[in-house]
C-alpha cells in the first residue's frame, strides 16, 4: 500500500486542461491549485497500477514540466503484488 | 493487508497537507504538521542515498525497519520536496537477495577461483583475503595490491580506506568510481582555478536570469534542482532556459531555445561563445586585467588508450597537459575561426539559435547559470571542455557572485565530500594535496603521526588503468567497495571481465547485493548501507551532511568502515612495508596497522560516551570508541586554515548541512568573492586564491574529433546514460519492486526514420554491436527522449543488457575519464 504527496509544476497556460487529465487519472486526487501552475496531488495505489506507475504518467501529462514527492507512506510490503525484483 | 477507510483517509490528508506546506499553499482544514501526523512513527534525518544533489529526507522507522519516508521542510536543498527515486529510498535496503554473510569460491572446501560461491564466517573471509594480499605484497610490493571505492562512500569510509592503503599498504592504487563521473570536472577546476569544487551554490537557481544545460537531463538526473530552476523559469520575468544535448530529452518541455548538436562540437560552439562575446565588444577588460590569466594548452593529446593504440601512437603530445601563456590579441585570435557560419555548420545547430544563446553570456545584464554533468565530464575532451566553459564566464566576468555561476553538477552522494575532498584519487590527498607534492606528503605524514616517506610520491592507477592492470596480471590483490564496477566501466568484454577473472588475481567486492561485480569476484563481503551505520556525505554545493544510524544491518552485513579497519588488524608493518622501511622507523615495530592507523591517539581519541543517546551506533560499539567522530576530526585537521575549513563533527549532527569553507561557525555560498569568503583579502572584491598570484585561467583549447565516429559500417553514433526511475547501475533501484516495474528493461531509443531504414518497428528485438561486442535489447522510437538521425542512446542500469560490453575505454587524457557517450554502433534486427 502507498500513498504519496506530489507536488505538480504546470505550465500555467496548460493548466486547465493538464488538471483535467489529472482529475480523470485512476488513483490521484488534486488537493490544491495555485495560481502559478503548481497543484497539490495525492495519489495511491489502485487495483490495476502502483502509485509509482501513475506518478510517472503524470510525468508524461502534456505541460507537466516537474513533480516532486514531499510525502511517501507504505505499510507491509510483503503484500505488495510484486515482491520479488524478478 | 488492507487499510481501513477512515485510515487512508487520514494518511492521505497527511500526504497532502505536507506537499501543501513545503508549496506554502493552503488547503484550510487538515493535520497542521504532517511530521507528527502518524503517532506510532520515529522521524529522523538523513541525506538521500542517491544522486549529488543532496536532498535531506525525513526518514520513519517503526520497529526497527525503516517504514515511511518524507521531504524535510527544513533542508535548504530540497525544501520539502523529493524525486520519485527519493520516494523508494526507504526500500533500498529491503530487497529480497540482500546479502547477510561473505561468499567465497569454493571446491572441496577450499578456495578455488573457478569454484562456486559458499557462506563462510568472517574470519575464514579475512584469512584467505589477508593471505593473498600479503602473498602479493611479498611477490610484486604495494604495486601488487589495489583497491576502487566510491562517491557513495560515507566521508570516513573513504577517508579510512585512502587511508589504509596510502600509509597502510603504501601503494597509491586506489581509486574510486568518481572517476567515471567527474573527474573532468575536477581537471577542469585544478587547471582553471586551483582548488576543486564550484565556486557558487544551489541559491544562484533562484537568482539567474538564464540557465544553460550543457549536456545535462536535469529534469531526469537532477529532477529537484530541475524544480528549483522550474519555479524560477515560471515566476521570474523574462528568464529564458536553453538546452544543449547531442538528443532530445525531457528537459526540452522547459526550453526556451533547445539545440540538439553533432557529438563533440561543444568544443566548437564554446570557443564560438568566446568569439562573439570578442567581436561584439563584450569583454569585461577591467575584470580579465585584474583577475585572469590567458593561457593555451597543448593539442592533439590522444585518447587516454593504451600506449600501444595506434591512435595513441599517432599523437603528437599523448597525455599532454601543458599550459603556455599567450596574449589576450593571440587568443582572440585563436577563437576567430569559431564564427556563426562555421561553428552552425560544424554542430548542426541552426545559427539563430546558436547567436541567441551566446547573447545571454554576452549581455551584461543578464545573469546567467551554466550546469553540466557527464555529457561534458564523460567526453574525450572532458577537461578542455570543462576550462572552454570557464573562458566564458572570466571573459564577461559572470562568475563568483548571486547567479553568475558556471556549476558542475554531480551524480553520486558525495562524490564531491567523499571522492574529491577527501581525495581517494589515486593521485590525490585531503583537502586537495597530490601525492606527488613532497610537502603534501610529509603534511600528511604529520597529521597522520607517520614515518617520513610513508606515503609514496608515484601516482598510482587509475580506474580504467586498474582494469588494463588486472587484465596484465600486474595487480593481483584487489578490492572493489561501494560500487558496481564491473557494470559501470567501459569496454567489459576486452578489458573489465578477463581483469577479475585472471587467474592470477584474487578480487574482493563489497556490497549489500549480488551484483554483476560482486558475481565477477572470488569472495564477497556483505555490506551494511545508508542508514544502517553512522554516516556524512558532501554534495554537489560544498554542503557537508551527517545522519545517524537508525536501523540496524540484517545479518552478518558490515560497514564498509568495519570491513576496513578489521582487515587492517590482519597485517603487522613489518608484513605491510617491509623490514627496511620499518627499521627506519623502530618505533612501529611490530605494531599492527590497525594500531598505526586508528590507535594513534586521533582516531580513538573520544569515548563512545559521546555518541548521541537514543541513537545505535555498532562501528563505534565495536571498536570502543567513537570511531567517525575520531575519523572526521583527523580528516577536517587537512583542511582548516587552507580553504577547506570544516566545522566541528556536532555541528553537522546539528545542521541539514553546511557549506564549506566554514570560518568563525559561518558557510561560505560564494566562493573568492569579498564579502562572501573569507579568505579574500578586504579591498581586493575578487581572489582567485588556488594559484599564488590569486588569479583564474582562460585556457584556449580547439574543437578536435573524437577517436571513433560513425562510418559505413558502425553506422551510427551510440550514446550511454540513465533514466529517471534508475540510478546508475541499478543495483538498488532494480531491487524496489515498483522502480523495477515502472521501468524493467533497458531500450535502445532510435530516429523512426533509422528504424524504417533498417526495417525495424518500434517495440522490436534489435542486435546492437561495436568493435568490441554486442548485445540484445529493443527498439523505443517513442516516448521521453526524441533522437536525431544517426545516433541511439540506451541507459546502462540493465544488468541484462550490459552496455558496457559495447562502449569504447578512451578518456580525456588528462582527466583520465571514459567517454561513455560517444562510439560508433550498427543496429540490426536481432
Amino acid at each position: 500500500m502507498n500513498i504519496c504527496g506530489c507536488l505538480v509544476h504546470v505550465a500555467p497556460e496548460r493548466s486547465g486542461v493538464a488538471r483535467q487529465a489529472m482529475d480523470t487519472t485512476p488513483g490521484v486526487e488534486v488537493h490544491a491549485e495555485a495560481e502559478d501552475g503548481r497543484f497539490v496531488v495525492v495519489v495511491e495505489d489502485t487495483e490495476d497500477r502502483l502509485a509509482s506507475e501513475t506518478i510517472m504518467d503524470l510525468h508524461h501529462i502534456p505541460g507537466v514540466v516537474a513533480l516532486a514527492l514531499t510525502y511517501h507512506h507504505f505499510e507491509d510490503p510483503e503484500a505488495s503484488p510484486l515482491n520479488s525484483t524478478e | 493487508m488492507t487499510l481501513s477507510d477512515s485510515r487512508r483517509t487520514f494518511l492521505k490528508a497527511t500526504a497532502a497537507a505536507a506537499t501543501a506546506s513545503t508549496a506554502g499553499l493552503s488547503l484550510g482544514a487538515g493535520p497542521a504538521d504532517a511530521q507528527f501526523g502518524v503517532p506510532d512513527i520515529k522521524w529522523d534525518k538523513a541525506p538521500c542515498r542517491f544522486c549529488g544533489t543532496g536532498c535531506t529526507v525525513l526518514v520513519g522507522t517503526k520497529e526497527g525497519r525503516v517504514v515511511a519516508t518524507q521531504g524535510d521542510p527544513q533542508a535548504e536543498v530540497n525544501r520539502g520536496l523529493n524525486c520519485v527515486k527519493g520516494y523508494f529510498l526507504s526500500k533500498i535496503m529491503y530487497g529480497k537477495d540482500r546479502l547477510t554473510q561473505p561468499l567465497l569460491r569454493m571446491r572441496d572446501g577450499e578456495y578455488a577461483k573457478d569454484g562456486d560461491f559458499q557462506p563462510i564466517s568472517w574470519d575464514q573471509a579475512f584469512d584467505i583475503m589477508a593471505e593473498k594480499w600479503k602473498e602479493t605484497l611479498r611477490t610484486k610490493g604495494p604495486e601488487g595490491v589495489g583497491m576502487f571505492g566510491s562517491g557513495q562512500w560515507t566521508v570516513w569510509e573513504g577517508y579510512a580506506a585512502s587511508k589504509l592503503m596510502k600509509a597502510g599498504f603504501r601503494s597509491n592504487n586506489i581509486d574510486p568510481n568518481a572517476r567515471h563521473c567527474m573527474a573532468s570536472a575536477v581537471m577542469g577546476f585544478m587547471r582553471s582555478f586551483g582548488v576543486d569544487e564550484p565556486m557558487g551554490c544551489y541559491d544562484d537557481l533562484e537568482a539567474a536570469d538564464t540557465f544553460v544545460l550543457w549536456g545535462s537531463n536535469m529534469a531526469e538526473m537532477h529532477p529537484i534542482l530541475w524544480s528549483r530552476l522550474t519555479d524560477t523559469r515560471l515566476t521570474k520575468e523574462g528568464c529564458e532556459v536553453h538546452v544543449l544535448s547531442t538528443f532530445e530529452h525531457r528537459s526540452f518541455e522547459l526550453a526556451d531555445n533547445g539545440m540538439v548538436f553533432t557529438p563533440q562540437t561543444d568544443l566548437a560552439i564554446l570557443n564560438y561563445i568566446a568569439n562573439h562575446i570578442i567581436q561584439t565588444g563584450s569583454v569585461n577588460e577591467e575584470f580579465l586585467s585584474k583577475h585572469v590569466n590567458i593561457t593555451k594548452t597543448a593539442t592533439d593529446i590522444g585518447y587516454g588508450l593504451r600506449d600501444e593504440d595506434p591512435l595513441q601512437l599517432a599523437a603528437a603530445n599523448p597525455n599532454s597537459g601543458e599550459l603556455t601563456p599567450i596574449s589576450f590579441t593571440e587568443y582572440a585570435e585563436s577563437v576567430k575561426p569559431y564564427t556563426l557560419e562555421y561553428t552552425a555548420e560544424i554542430s548542426g545547430v541552426p545559427a539563430d539559435k546558436l547567436e541567441r544563446l551566446a547573447q545571454q553570456y554576452a549581455d551584461p545584464d543578464r545573469k546567467v547559470m551554466s550546469l553540466w554533468t557527464m555529457g561534458f565530464n564523460q567526453h574525450t575532451r572532458g577537461s578542455w571542455v570543462n576550462s572552454l566553459m570557464y573562458n566564458v564566464h572570466l571573459l564577461t566576468g559572470k562568475i563568483s557572485e548571486p547567479g553568475n555561476s558556471p556549476f558542475s553538477l554531480t551524480g553520486q552522494p558525495s562524490a564531491c565530500g567523499t571522492a574529491r575532498e577527501v581525495g581517494t584519487f589515486a593521485h590525490r590527498l585531503p583537502a586537495d594535496y597530490v601525492v606527488t607534492n613532497p610537502e603534501h606528503r610529509a603534511k600528511a605524514e604529520k597529521i597522520w603521526k607517520l614515518p617520513e616517506g610513508t606515503i609514496p610520491d608515484k601516482v598510482g592507477f587509475h580506474a580504467v588503468l586498474q582494469n588494463r592492470m588486472l587484465k596484465d596480471g600486474v595487480l593481483n590483490a584487489y578490492w572493489v567497495q561501494c560500487n558496481n564496477n564491473m557494470q559501470a566501466a567501459p569496454n567489459m568484454n576486452e578489458e573489465g571481465w578477463p581483469g577479475y577473472r585472471n587467474p592470477d588475481n584474487f578480487v574482493t567486492v563489497s556490497d549489500p547485493y549480488p551484483t554483476v561485480t560482486a558475481m565477477s569476484a572470488d569472495l564477497i563481503l556483505p555490506t551494511a548501507m545508508w542508514v544502517e551505520k553512522e554516516g556524512c556525505y558532501g554534495n554537489a554545493e560544498r554542503r557537508t551532511q551527517m545522519w545517524r544510524q537508525q536501523v540496524h544491518a540484517p545479518g552478518d552485513a558490515k560497514s564498509d568502515l568495519w570491513q576496513l579497519m578489521e582487515f587492517s588488524k590482519r597485517f603487522t608493518v613489518e608484513e605491510a612495508w617491509g623490514d627496511e622501511f620499518v627499521a627506519t622507523a623502530p618505533e612501529m615495530a611490530g605494531k599492527t596497522l590497525y594500531q598505526v592507523l586508528f590507535e594513534n591517539g586521533n582516531v580513538d581519541k573520544f569515548p563512545l560516551s559521546e555518541i548521541q543517546h537514543g541513537h545505535p551506533n555498532d562501528d563505534a560499539n565495536h571498536f570502543g570508541f567513537y570511531v567517525q567522530k575520531g575519523l572526521f576530526e583527523e580528516y577536517a585537521a587537512f583542511g582548516r586554515g587552507h580553504g577547506h575549513d570544516l566545522a566541528p563533527f556536532e555541528r553537522y549532527h546539528e545542521e541539514r548541512g553546511l557549506r564549506w569553507p566554514v570560518v568563525d561557525g559561518k558557510e561560505t555560498l560564494w566562493r573568492y568573492r569579498e564579502g562572501h569568503d573569507p579568505y579574500v583579502e578586504e579591498g581586493s572584491e575578487l581572489q582567485f586564491y588556488g594559484f599564488p598570484d590569486k588569479k583564474a585561467k582562460i585556457i584556449f583549447a580547439p574543437y578536435e574529433a573524437p577517436p571513433e565516429m560513425p562510418d559505413d559500417e558502425y553506422n551510427l553514433w551510440f550514446c550511454t546514460g540513465r533514466v529517471l526511475e534508475h540510478w546508475h547501475s541499478g543495483s538498488m533501484t532494480r531491487r524496489v519492486p515498483e522502480l523495477h516495474r515502472s521501468f524493467p528493461l533497458a531500450v535502445v531509443y532510435m530516429h523512426p526514420d533509422d528504424a524504417a531504414d533498417r526495417d525495424l518497428r518500434h517495440g522490436q528485438e534489435v542486435k546492437v554491436a561495436t568493435r568490441r561486442g554486442e548485445i540484445t535489447s529493443r527498439i523505443s522510437t517513442k516516448g521521453r527522449n526524441k533522437m536525431p538521425k544517426g545516433l541511439v542512446f540506451m541507459p546502462w542500469f540493465d544488468e541484462g543488457q550490459l552496455t558496457n560490453k559495447l562502449t569504447l575505454d578512451a578518456t580525456c587524457p588528462l582527466s583520465k575519464q571514459t567517454d561513455f557517450k560517444k562510439c560508433a554502433c550498427k543496429v540490426e534486427r536481432a
